[in-house]
């Protein structure tokens, strides 16, 4: 499913030889759906700062343990996966399903590629659906009504915000938009949101080489400021700490202690 | 060889490629290997690329120059059997081009596999009588029981992909669909079918508009694009169009990877999934409705 259609008008475009963050991403997670610029994109920023093939892996493993909370413990069924990305293992459709196989999935993402791999290789077991959305995930209205063709927005929805608010780069402008979306859902929703920070001074000055580079930019944000995403809701325990500190299981690694903090917060 | 091949399967593969992660692990390049063990360089090079089934005494003088833990040994070891096992497709073998028995076994384990079609249904979407049509073109020289045991292994691999769960992810112009093929009896099924598959969750089909600009797969003979899901077996593309039952299999990073970009881009310069089944519906009407 998807909300635009493209009709008589001119085709969309990609530009597969400027690096792209979604497919920088693939490339350090092991994936194969990444072209030349990408690679020497993602190759570049390893080389100066090799930790970041770790921190991809563990935003991934949050975003694994926040969504089996949510299907198991929350009981939630509904998800609305803002900023999706390129498909790789543990997508959120697949984590929930695995645990509530009626689980309903909707991913959202401006990028048509992204979309199109979502649309292809995401089969939903009979039971649930997935469904996708192209749209700018500021532009919540599109989100929301492309999202009440799967979900039923009158019962609980975790809003997945997964590493991807550092794209906008206005502070005001990612805060009201996670506000927008928090305010449609209905009491009992969950919001899970996660922010990569810099480690250190060394990651900020790659991550500045980075953006400069002609690729969509990403900023850091601490997690002081980003903590502002979940003012008004009834934050889950342990709150919001950096990645590997939320609810650890076997699997979770500890390196990325500084790199990225995330929380899982329901809504009143 | 001691027994006819199948082609590689897929178990083969991994092997071979873990066989040469450990031959780079210990440093040393296939001429100093063959070397050390007073191997020709080729016995191991055609080793390496699964051109030969796996020998238990080889296998283990590799590990052992190597220097392969005892693990290792033991995990490799007891895969050399099942590796050299035949595919399902051993017994279709007069049904298939040499290349396609090779090919067989990534078939055999690709979690997706792409494919554009520049003037017909892409082959893995075709029905029997649609591809037996299409065969009475290209092969004049084969006679009907030959083209319907083709048309018998086209199906077996259709409903083996759908079985292993393989998604099918197909672009092509939508005047493809207008080529008449066969009698208004094979369009119709041919459409209907066409159109039950779109509506498949693993399959997923998008058309170019007859107004399309060119994009980057214009004018370039049929191809696929397989991709199994295992770090170790690089995605294989395929491309026809040559001679009758020849094609050109490649599995090297440039090639493959200059290919998948150009499937990409042709694929979001195409109808959204969604509205291609409505112009599915549309084109059915139109002519056959």
């Amino acid at each position: 499913m998807s909300t635009t259609g493209n009709g008589p008008e001119l085709p969309a475009q990609i530009d597969t030889s400027v690096a792209h963050s979604a497919r920088v991403w693939n490339y350090w997670l092991g994936g194969k759906d990444n072209f030349p610029a990408d690679r020497a994109a993602g190759d570049a920023y390893r080389g100066k700062y090799p930790l970041i093939e770790t921190f991809a892996k563990e935003s991934r493993d949050f975003l694994r343990r926040t969504v089996t909370y949510l299907a198991r413990e929350a009981g939630i069924r509904q998800f609305l996966d803002v900023g999706a990305g390129l498909p790789t293992a543990n997508n959120t459709h697949e984590v929930a399903q695995r645990i509530a196989p009626e689980s309903r999935i909707v991913y959202v993402d401006h990028d048509p590629l992204v979309l199109l791999h979502v649309h292809a290789l995401l089969t939903s077991t009979p039971e649930g659906a997935t469904a996708y959305v192209e749209a700018d995930m500021r532009d919540t209205g599109t989100v929301l009504t492309g999202a009440a063709k799967t979900l039923d927005l009158e019962q609980p929805v975790a809003l997945v915000i997964s590493d991807v608010l550092g794209h906008i780069v206005d502070w005001d402008d990612a805060l009201s938009l996670v506000r927008r979306l928090v305010e449609r859902l209905p009491s009992g929703s969950y919001l899970s949101l996660s922010h990569s920070t810099a480690s250190d001074e060394a990651h900020r000055a790659v991550q500045d080489e980075y953006n400069a580079s002609g690729a969509i930019p990403y900023i850091f944000r601490e997690p002081e400021t980003t903590v502002a995403f979940f003012d008004g809701l009834e934050m889950v325990e342990p709150g919001m700490v950096s990645w590997p500190n939320w609810r650890p299981d076997a699997n979770t690694g500890t390196t990325t202690a500084r790199a990225g903090w995330g929380a899982v917060a329901r809504i009143p | 060889m001691a027994r006819e091949r199948s082609g590689r399967t897929a178990r083969h593969l991994v092997l071979v490629a873990r066989l040469r992660h450990l031959r780079e692990g210990a440093g040393l390049s296939v001429p100093q290997a063959a070397t050390q063990l007073g191997w020709h360089p080729s016995t191991l090079r055609r080793l390496e690329q699964a051109q030969t089934s796996l020998d238990v005494g080889q296998v283990s003088a590799l590990l052992d120059l190597y220097g392969a833990g005892a693990a290792e040994t033991d995990d490799i070891m007891g895969r050399l059997n099942a590796a050299n096992m035949p595919g399902w497709w051993h017994p279709w073998r007069d049904a298939m081009a040499p290349w396609l028995m090779d090919l067989m076994s990534v078939e055999s384990a690709a979690g997706v596999v792409r494919t554009w079609h520049p003037a017909l249904v892409p082959l893995l979407l075709r029905t029997p009588a649609y591809a037996m049509a299409v065969d009475e073109v290209m092969f004049p020289e084969r006679d009907a029981a030959d083209r319907r045991r083709r048309a018998d292994f086209l199906v077996e691999r259709q409903k083996r992909l759908q079985e292993q769960q393989t998604r099918l992810w197909a672009v092509l112009p939508v005047t493809a669909l207008r080529c008449q093929v066969g009698d208004d009896e094979v369009m119709r099924e041919q459409f209907h079918m066409l159109q039950q598959t779109a509506g498949r969750g693993d399959v997923t089909i998008q058309l170019h508009p007859e107004y399309a600009p060119p994009h980057p797969l214009t004018g370039v003979p049929a191809l696929s694009l397989y991709r199994v899901e295992i770090q170790e077996i690089a995605d294989h593309v395929v491309r026809e169009g040559g001679l009758p039952g020849t094609a050109e299999v490649w599995d090297s990073p440039h090639p493959v990877q200059t290919y998948q970009g150009m499937l990409d881009v042709s694929c979001v310069m195409a109808i959204r999934p969604a509205r291609t089944r409505e112009v599915l519906q549309d084109e059915y009407d139109r002519k056959w409705a």
